[in-house]
C-alpha cells in the first residue's frame, strides 16, 4: 500500500469520525431541546398551588403623606392576567 | 383606634384548584386608619374562576395602595361608593369581553368592606356574605341567588330554598351578565364588633349558632384568636365533606 493510499484512507476515517461527531451533537441537542419543552409543558399543566402574594409596598408619594400598610395579605391563586 | 384583620382560605377536600381570592389590608393613613377586606369566590370552567377572582382582588388591592392615600385628602363616602360601583362594572365588562374572546364563561362574587376611621362601606355582588357579630349574628348582605329572589317574592319558602337544586344559582356575579347592580351600604363601624366575610363554602355546613359561638367578640378579640378560630372552623367544614373552596376574612375595630 502506497503512502498516497494510506493518506486517502486516513482522510476518509477522519472525515467519517468528524461527520459522526457532528451528527451525534445535533441529535443530542435536539433531544435536550425536546426534554426542556416537555418540562415546560408539564409546568403549564400542573396548576400552581402556592398562594401568590403581591408586593408589600405603597408608592413613595403615598408613604411621604404618612400612608403606611400595617396588614397586607393578598391571596390569589394565579399570576395570569386578563 | 385599632384595626384588627386577618383571613384564611383552603381549596377544600374535593377541588384541586382554589378559585377563591382574598385580600386584607389595613393602614395608618396619617390621619387615622383605613382598611380593605375583600373575598371573591371565583367560578368557571378551565380553572378560570381563579383568574376572575384574582382580577377583582388585584384591582381593589392596587386601588388601596395607590389611589386611596390621595382620595383620603378629600374623602367623601358618596363618591367612594360611586367609584366602587364603577370599578366593579368595569371589571365586569372586562371579564365579559374576555369570556367572549376566549370562548369561556368565568365569573366571581365580590363582597367587601372598606373602612375609614369609624365608618364603613359594604359592597356586594353574589352569594358571599358579610356577617356582623356583636351581641348577635347579623347578615349584612343579601344573597344574589335565584332561590333568595324566589323566597323574597313569596314564590318559595325558606325550607324549599334550602333543598332546591338551583340553590347555588346566582342571579348576578362579576363577569357573566352584561351589567351588574352592586349592593353598596354605608354605615358606622360598631366598636368591638367582629365583621366576617365568607364564601358559601365556609358557611354551607356551619350553623348560625356555630358561627356566633366561634366568632363572637368574647371568643375572638385578637388577630391570633381570629387566625386560630378561622382555621378551626375551616377544618370543621372539611370534616363535614363540604366540596367547595373555603374562604373567610375577619375585621374588627376598637376605638
Amino acid at each position: 500500500m502506497s503512502t498516497g493510499e494510506i493518506l486517502v484512507i486516513a482522510a476518509a476515517v477522519a472525515l467519517f469520525i468528524i461527520i459522526n461527531i457532528i451528527m451525534w451533537s445535533i441529535i443530542f441537542a435536539k433531544e435536550r431541546k425536546n426534554a426542556l419543552k416537555t418540562t415546560e409543558s408539564e409546568t403549564e399543566i400542573v396548576p400552581e398551588r402556592k398562594d401568590i402574594k403581591l408586593p408589600d409596598t405603597v408608592p413613595a408619594s403615598a408613604a411621604e403623606m404618612g400612608f403606611k400598610l400595617l396588614e397586607n395579605t393578598v391571596i390569589v391563586h394565579t399570576d395570569d392576567r386578563i | 383606634m385599632k384595626y384588627i384583620a386577618t383571613c384564611d382560605t383552603d381549596a377544600g377536600i374535593s377541588k384541586y384548584n382554589n378559585q377563591d381570592s382574598v385580600c386584607v389590608k389595613t393602614a395608618d393613613t396619617g390621619n387615622g386608619k383605613a382598611a380593605l377586606v375583600l373575598v371573591c369566590d371565583g367560578m368557571g370552567g378551565l380553572s378560570r374562576g381563579e383568574l376572575a377572582s384574582a382580577e377583582v382582588i388585584r384591582s381593589f388591592a392596587e386601588w388601596f395602595d395607590s389611589e386611596l392615600p390621595f382620595e383620603l385628602l378629600d374623602w367623601d363616602w358618596e363618591t367612594a361608593a360611586r367609584n366602587v360601583i364603577s370599578r366593579l362594572r368595569r371589571l365586569n365588562a372586562m371579564m365579559v369581553d374576555y369570556g367572549l374572546r376566549e370562548h369561556m364563561q368565568l365569573g366571581t362574587t365580590a363582597t367587601g368592606i372598606i373602612a375609614v376611621n369609624t365608618k364603613l362601606m359594604t359592597f356586594h355582588v353574589g352569594d358571599t356574605r358579610i356577617y356582623k357579630i356583636s351581641d348577635r349574628l347579623s347578615q349584612l348582605t343579601d344573597d344574589h341567588t335565584f332561590v333568595n329572589r324566589e323566597v323574597k317574592n313569596g314564590r318559595m319558602t325558606p325550607e324549599e330554598a334550602k333543598i332546591d337544586p338551583r340553590r347555588n344559582a346566582l342571579v348576578q356575579c362579576v363577569g357573566v351578565t352584561a351589567d351588574i347592580f352592586p349592593e353598596v351600604k354605608l354605615g358606622d363601624i360598631e366598636n368591638g364588633a367582629n365583621y366576617m366575610i365568607c364564601s358559601d363554602g365556609f358557611r354551607h355546613v356551619l350553623t348560625e349558632k356555630e358561627l356566633y359561638e366561634g366568632l363572637s367578640p368574647e371568643a375572638v378579640s385578637s388577630k391570633t384568636d381570629m387566625q386560630k378560630k378561622l382555621r378551626e372552623l375551616i377544618e370543621t367544614v372539611k370534616t363535614r365533606e363540604e366540596n367547595d373552596n373555603i374562604t373567610a376574612a375577619m375585621f374588627r375595630a376598637e376605638f
